[in-house]
């Protein structure tokens, strides 16, 4: 019943398998950093593997086959999960987190720096990317892709789909999110004392004011 | 370069992204800017041990252990991405290559098949006139058991009626009926009920004029799917559930 079958298919198929399935491995910890979600991890994975074998003919041979998975990876969950993604992201943000204007300062991460406080050795990598899933996201995808997955920026932008400078200030903004939320957390597991934040220079123009106006 | 600026290209410069001119001017600010020269020295340490720590995590995770199998498996039930022969081959081509995960499970409604058609998004082998009539005909005619179309208002639910194909699932012969919803594709499959039936494990079900119905999301498609009679049927799109759950419900009027 195969005959019809081109002969070609099996060497296609191993063709395709040999390039393309030692990526797996990256491609499934994105996904999961992205819909925060075994399920649809797997799902987004197994659809990524399916489109790019239809599409295999239209790949460059010899160009980057991982940023081209990616790149049908990305825009699979843009397609169908983000939207998603998204509402669950909204509905368990408290609202004060949308609007994350307040970045940590230079001496507030010098805090963490400080050999006593000892930062990074007392924090689980699982704790890191517990923080990592807290930022929206928009901004998310680009650190995973930039931090973990180390592209550059301008693959960054050819997977995303966006210009360079969008994934330049979207990279900023969601390392500074991160930051924040690793900042609180090493407050709140008592791992730096809240009072070195005094002494830091202001966070945000407002806080510089009200700073001033308590002064004068 | 002023601090502001220099903050921004903190980045750029420890991801290896600036011009060597935009490099020099950055070097020249920190070097004269005792500030600017501390916060970016604490910024790439800061960088170094969080990248360091993402990674030992990325480097941690697994993937579930039969993901590999099943990509591999779904590849290998996809014909090589070159052109088609003839639609009487594609044809029975789908037929012959279809089946590996429901005749292999048995157990359930497994989804993955409905779903797996869904995204062929194959071209009709019979097109509607505007009514169910050739459709139908064309079902009977290939199909050995009866296939119940939905009939619902056109007009009132924007659901257009393309055509029909032959599909194959749980190595069986069935229905593909191809329906447009302004653009978004409903494909709805009927198929004899397998000897085991289980609804697909993570739907939940739905009750609706009197059929319980089985809705849940597989590889990010929506799908309703219930038993009627000896056939089982189920709707694929990416439209809502309420839409498809509507849709199900009207097979009956
Ligand atoms: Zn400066």
């Amino acid at each position: 019943m195969f005959g019809f079958r081109r002969r070609d298919d099996a060497t296609q198929r191993s063709e395709f398998e040999a390039l393309t399935l030692e990526h797996m491995d990256a491609l499934y910890g994105a996904a999961l950093r992205l819909t925060r979600s075994p399920k649809d991890a797997e799902d987004l994975v197994q659809d990524t593997y399916l489109k790019a074998f239809r599409f295999f003919e239209s790949f460059e041979k010899g160009t980057n086959i991982k940023a081209w998975l990616f790149k049908i990876q990305t825009n699979t969950f843009i397609n169908r999960y983000r939207r998603k993604v998204k509402e669950r992201e909204v509905a368990e943000t408290p609202a004060e987190d949308i609007v994350l204007d307040r970045f940590v300062s230079a001496d507030q991460v010098r805090a963490l720096q400080d050999p006593e406080t000892d930062f990074f050795s007392k924090l689980l990598s699982d704790e890191v990317v517990e923080a990592l899933d807290q930022v929206p996201v928009d901004f998310r995808m680009v650190v995973v892709l930039a931090d973990i997955q180390g592209f550059s920026y301008k693959e960054i932008a050819e997977i995303v789909g966006c210009p360079v400078g969008t994934v330049m200030s979207r990279l900023f903004r969601g390392r500074r999110i991160l930051q924040k939320h690793l900042y609180d957390y090493a407050i709140r597991e008592g791992i730096i004392s809240p009072d070195t934040t005094q002494e830091g220079e202001p966070v945000d123009l407002d806080a510089f004011r009200n700073r001033k106006k308590a002064a004068g | 370069m002023d601090c502001r600026e220099a903050e921004r290209f903190s980045d750029l410069s420890l991801d290896g992204e600036t011009e060597p001119s935009e490099q020099a001017a950055f070097d020249a600010h920190v070097t004269a800017c005792g500030r600017c020269s501390g916060r970016f020295h604490a910024q790439s340490w800061y960088q170094n041990n969080l990248r360091q720590k993402l990674q030992e995590s990325s480097d941690r995770l697994e993937p579930p252990s039969n993901l590999k199998v099943r990509i591999t498996a779904q590849i290998s039930e996809e014909r090589s991405p070159l052109p088609w022969a003839t639609p009487a081959l594609v044809a029975a081509g789908l037929a012959a290559v279809a089946g590996f995960t429901w005749s292999q499970a048995g157990a359930t409604l497994d989804p993955e098949e409905p779903v797996a058609r869904h995204t062929h998004n194959l071209p009709p082998e019979v097109r509607s006139r505007g009514d169910v009539m050739e459709v139908s005909r064309f079902l009977s005619a290939h199909l050995e058991y009866p296939v119940e179309l939905p009939r619902f208002d056109e007009e009132r639910s924007n659901v257009r009626l393309v055509g029909a194909r032959l599909a194959s699932i749980a190595n069986r012969d069935a229905a593909y009926v191809m329906y447009d919803q302004r653009g978004a594709r409903i494909s709805l499959f009927a198929y004899p009920k397998p000897r085991r039936f289980a609804p697909p494990p993570g739907f939940g079900e739905r009750e609706a004029h009197g059929r319980t119905l089985q809705v849940g999301t597989h590889r990010g498609y929506n799908v309703v799917t219930w038993l009627s009679g000896n056939t089982v049927y189920a709707l694929v799109s990416e439209v809502d559930h309420d839409r498809l759950v509507e849709l199900a419900a009207s097979q009956d009027r």
